[in-house]
């Protein structure tokens, strides 16, 4: 049963538990979570973030394999000052989600006291594109055979900050996508070869900006791209207006991002977008020698000028 | 409106990628790294017509072709005070191959925007008259599909000038004529024309009345929206998992909103009409800084009060032709099936009727 491999029904228990005790308390005044959207007749299982106020309405709270989204964005949502209390949430974090919350926090957009993290080590989500070609019809499927991919090569699948675990920790495998196979493969190519790449992937680009909206590494209080005056870009798409978004995008998130995917699994126009940042990393990675260059650290490799950084190309 | 013919799939091919092409400019599907995408017919390789019309919808709609994302009005060249404008609108003829019903309906919609008696827009009225839509019959609806709960029939010609329907075990591929430019533009084609049999077209009908679409069954018929609507207290919450980005917006076939944008390179420039969203946080700002859609709430409920109420009130009309498209994509599923049960939900416990 596919349904099955989806589920945790143990765990969900534990959640809606907690997360009564914790808005009964006035610990805290919201919860951001999943809620398991209404079944449709034929389509995938999917389950949304939501945001519960109502201890009597926690029965709505899941946490399965199809709850993709970050929900560490909705808090920059949520009002703050004066007697606003709204900020004072609650949410479940994975190891993905703490990396994105440590970088909001680390960009001063949330405070960590703000904040109280139910801890859920995840062993990974189910890419819905694998999915559909086997759900309903097959009686069994491998986990594995579904996951997507980013999960597949995730170093990190415990959450690094938390409040409460709320089971055990898993234990952390090497990750695939240290090996940034397809990174090489463009990085092998000509100039030339690898600009068409890159105008075809581009030249697909709608600027609906799912890619920088999902995004944790997108948290300015004013994007560059709404700036009219300068006018960096405009909503006009020429090519060359579709790569310079690319590569403000790029830029902008490099040294920063926190390699959750979601920027490749929202575009609709299935644009290649995660390997630029993939690129930017192995750059870190061997230029600054981080082990871990998804990792937010106190001071980012791009965000501060070191003497000893290397400059061949002044 | 004519009967049913069958034409020779391969001199269809030839003429469409030779004569037509000289004449027209040809717009088909194709597949790209799994998207869909409409891509002008320049270098087609053999086999092209059977693969561009055995696939699934594409991922924008075929109708924004004629509105496209940036659509040049004008050009501006010289000095600070001194410019010379020159007009930068062109219509071209146009065949799009493989229009999905759904996408030729939203058409009709878009006509009562911008072709309606009283309110002309030159350009696409010019561009609508230069295009010749060659439908094709929904052989494999998605999952998500929804059309006929929207009143669109997935294998009708109505909305299109010709119709092919690429069912298997025919002789010959079978076509349906259904406006006097499509009569024209075959005509044009000089292909050998066989008349089917009136049996076999109620076949076809049949063969693709019986292809189901179990989401258009539980969508049922949605009524429009009352104004009323406008104030139920549920919007907060529908609106609250909203990305505000703009996909939806932008794989909507009935949406249309542009913003006028110049840009500027120094001496000369281009002004021209590019995609807007309601979605987006700046669509209605305002110099000196007012926005009468601050939150998520008020941009969420104008995007289903235009689909469900507005348009309805104007033109008589809810501006959704069950494409699905929304089902898909929306990265947080807040997608028009989803808000109507919501709604729906919401006005039975409230009393209220509608939708």
């Amino acid at each position: 049963m596919i349904a099955a491999l989806l589920e945790d029904k143990h765990l969900e228990e534990l959640l809606r538990a907690r997360v009564r005790q914790l808005l009964e308390s006035g610990q805290i005044s919201l919860f951001l979570g999943y809620e398991r959207q209404e079944s449709l007749p034929g389509i995938l299982p999917s389950s949304v973030p939501c945001i519960i106020r109502d201890p009597s309405d926690v029965a709505r709270l899941v946490f399965d394999r199809v709850c993709h989204r970050s929900l560490v964005k909705y808090l920059l949502d949520l009002p703050t000052g004066g007697d606003s209390k709204e900020r004072r949430a609650g949410l479940v974090v994975r190891g993905c989600d703490s990396l994105a919350l440590q970088r909001l926090i680390q960009d001063h957009r949330v405070s960590r006291e703000e904040v109280y993290l139910l801890g859920i080590p995840c062993t990974g989500m189910v890419d819905k594109r694998k999915l559909s070609k086997v759900y309903p019809q097959s009686p069994s499927v491998s986990l594995e055979s579904i996951l997507d991919d980013t999960c597949l090569g995730c170093d990190t699948h415990n959450p690094v900050i938390y409040d409460e675990l709320l089971c055990e920790k898993v234990s952390e495998a090497p990750s695939s996508v240290v090996d940034f196979v397809q990174v090489r493969r463009l990085e092998a190519l000509s100039p030339d070869e690898r600009y068409k790449v890159w105008e075809a992937e581009f030249s697909r680009c709608i600027r609906c900006f799912a890619c920088r909206n999902v995004c944790p590494a997108c948290d300015c209080r004013q994007c560059t791209l709404e700036s009219n005056d300068p006018g960096w870009i405009t909503k006009h798409t020429s090519i060359s207006e579709q790569f310079m978004f690319h590569f403000i995008r790029a830029f902008h998130v490099a040294g920063r991002c926190v390699g959750c995917g979601e920027c490749e699994r929202v575009c609709p126009m299935g644009i290649n977008i995660g390997e630029l940042n993939r690129k930017f990393m192995k750059d870190i990675r061997e230029l600054f020698g981080r082990d871990n260059p998804k990792m937010p650290r106190d001071v980012e490799p791009l965000g501060k000028f070191n003497p000893d950084d290397p400059e061949e190309f002044l | 409106m004519s009967a049913t013919i069958t034409v020779d799939l391969e001199e269809l091919e030839t003429q469409l990628a030779g004569d037509v092409s000289r004449r027209f400019d040809v717009y088909v599907p194709v597949d790209e790294n799994g998207a869909v995408v409409f891509r002008r017919l320049t270098t087609p390789a053999s086999g092209w017509l059977k693969r561009s019309v055995s696939l699934t919808r594409s991922v924008l709609p075929a109708n924004k072709l004629l509105t496209p994302q940036t659509d040049p009005v004008l050009r501006f060249q010289g000095g600070p005070t001194d410019y010379e404008v020159s007009d930068a609108a062109a219509s071209t003829d146009l065949v799009i191959l493989g229009v999905k019903p759904c996408d030729a309906r939203a058409l009709k919609l878009l006509d009562k925007v911008f072709a309606d008696e009283s309110d002309i827009d030159q350009v696409y009225v010019e561009r609508r008259q230069k295009t010749v839509l060659i439908g094709v019959a929904c052989e494999k609806p998605e999952p998500t599909c929804f059309c006929k709960a929207m009143g669109v029939s997935p294998w009708s010609s109505d909305d299109c000038d010709l119709m092919i329907y690429p069912m298997q075990g025919l002789e010959g591929l079978a076509l349906k004529c259904s406006s006097d430019k499509g009569q024209a533009f075959l005509a044009g084609m000089h292909l050998t024309i066989r008349e089917l049999p009136a049996e076999t077209s109620e076949e076809i009908e049949a063969h693709y009345r019986a292809i189901p679409q179990p989401l258009s069954e539980f969508v049922g018929h949605p009524e429009a929206l009352s104004l009323d609507s406008f104030e139920l207290p549920i919007w907060g919450r529908i609106s609250e998992r909203c990305l505000s980005c703009g996909l939806c917006t932008y794989l909507c076939p009935t949406c249309y909103c542009f913003a006028v944008v110049d840009k500027s390179l120094g001496e000369r420039g281009l002004r021209a009409r590019c995609w807007d969203s309601c979605m987006f946080p700046d669509f209605l700002k305002m110099a000196g800084g007012h926005n009468p859609r601050p939150t998520k709430k008020e941009r969420v409920r104008q995007r289903f009060m235009h689909k469900l109420c507005y348009t309805h009130e104007r033109y008589g009309q809810i501006f959704c032709v069950g494409c699905g498209r929304c089902v898909e994509k929306c990265p947080v599923g807040l997608h028009f099936v989803d808000v109507l049960s919501q709604l729906r939900r919401e006005l039975a416990g409230g009393g209220g009727d509608g939708l």
